[in-house]
């Protein structure tokens, strides 16, 4: 369920990090589906704000791409500059939620009808951004605890009490919405 | 209150969740990108301004987004040629941004010198076509609404390897620029319009709690989304 790159893209890193401006398109064109899903999930799936901050992200990283050191590491790289990219705009947008319900505009987009999966995305959407950035990082792009800490330049010991966080919300989130919150994990996964 | 794992929602299902609500793998077609209502008035005063005068749409964008700036209003006696460099760093961005119905192009036509770097390059204003105000430089640019009370001033972080080096533009009143680096504060004057911060052997890439001062000795949190310790 995590978004996988073709294995060119190291390759095609280092020759944009050369300047070669072909490459560039090439690479944007194979991370713009991880660039863009983290950060409208960091932002908040459905908002202009989200798809602003994902354009600004892919721009950050066409920006960004001659000052990479390490071509093998473009994945990580990106996912860095999407979630900060993206945390600065969800937090500016948690701002103006306060001020003014009214000032965030939001997409038409489908949405599920209800139930379970609905309560769930909307108590996610009410998640404090770096709870959900966390969250993205180990759940959607499949990051490991450790790059999920250096993503998010914090500990290790961190990034697992984000996750922690997040889903305790989550859980309370359901319980009131009427919904039983656990559901069987499976053993060996997401560890 | 929930005490243990067994009690948590799962983690598969958080990410079933997820992968369901990411929607598409490029962005989604939106409608005009939002204004602050405060400047969109300068903006159709600009528009009217220049039709008046048979100006060009691009030189209107470019006057509202310059709108509080004396530096960039005094020195456009006509249009500057940018240079190669940052001419292909334009081109770039808008043949990127051109994949989006909706994105902005940037405008060289409006194209200003707003100041210079520590390192003697020179830094360029321009203006989009949602009438943002863009500074760009040899490495970089970013865009922004146009500068107002609220939003006095511009800012870009960034780190060489080695240095810290930070810089903007200010409107006209503004007298400095104050931020704290890994917990240190420090101020910056303003001069012409411009505020510019080394800062040798710094790992740092960012900064918190950027406030602008006035003359009149207001200060306003000129990126309220930047948290101040």
């Amino acid at each position: 369920m995590t978004m996988e790159l073709a294995p060119d893209v190291t390759l095609l890193a280092s020759r944009a990090n050369s300047g070669d401006s072909a490459a560039l398109d090439e690479l944007l064109a194979e991370l713009r589906p991880l660039v863009v899903q983290v950060a409208r999930l960091v932002v908040g799936s459905g908002s202009c704000a989200a798809e602003d901050a994902a354009q600004e992200a892919l721009l950050d990283v066409s920006q960004g791409i001659r000052g990479l050191r390490d071509p093998a590491a473009v994945r990580t790289w990106a996912l860095r500059v999407a979630t900060r990219r993206a945390l600065k705009v969800a937090r500016r947008e948690r701002l103006l939620r306060v001020r003014s319900e009214s000032s965030v505009e939001e997409l038409q987009v489908a949405a599920p009808t209800g139930g379970r999966e609905a309560a769930l995305r909307q108590a996610f959407n009410r998640l404090p951004p770096r709870l959900r950035a966390t969250a993205v990082l180990r759940l959607q792009a499949g990051l490991t605890e450790e790059e999920t800490a250096g993503v998010l330049g914090c500990s290790v010991g961190a990034a697992k009490s984000n996750l922690h966080d997040a889903r305790r919300r989550l859980t309370q989130a359901l319980t009131e919405a009427g919904y039983a919150p656990a559901v069987q994990q499976t053993k060996g996964e997401l560890s | 209150m929930i005490s243990s794992e067994e009690e948590l929602v799962s983690l598969e299902e958080v990410a079933s969740v997820l992968h369901a609500y990411a929607g598409p793998d490029d962005l989604r077609e939106r409608p005009a990108r939002r204004r602050g209502s405060q400047w969109r008035p300068v903006l159709l005063a600009a528009a009217a301004v220049a039709a008046l005068a048979g100006a060009s749409a691009a030189v209107a964008a470019g006057l509202g987004a310059f709108n509080g700036i004396s530096v960039a209003q005094n020195t456009q006696t006509g249009t500057i040629v940018l240079p190669a460099a940052v001419l292909a760093q334009v081109k770039q961005q808008n043949a990127t941004a051109a994949k989006w119905s909706w994105a902005a192009q940037l405008l060289p036509d409006t194209a200003r010198v707003l100041g210079k770097m520590p390192d003697g390059s020179l830094v360029y204003g321009l203006s989009d076509t949602h009438g943002n105000l863009c500074t760009i430089g040899e490495a970089a640019g970013s865009c922004g609404p146009p500068l107002s009370r609220s939003h006095p001033i511009t800012d870009g972080f960034g780190n060489t390897g080695s240095d810290l080096i930070a810089s903007g533009i200010a409107m006209d009143g503004v007298t400095s620029v104050s931020f704290t680096v890994n917990g240190t504060p420090v101020t910056v004057p303003v001069k012409n319009n411009v505020w510019v911060y080394e800062q040798p052997g710094s790992n740092a890439d960012g900064a918190d709690c950027i406030m602008a001062q006035f003359a009149d000795g207001s200060t306003v949190n000129a990126f309220p989304e930047v948290p101040c310790p």
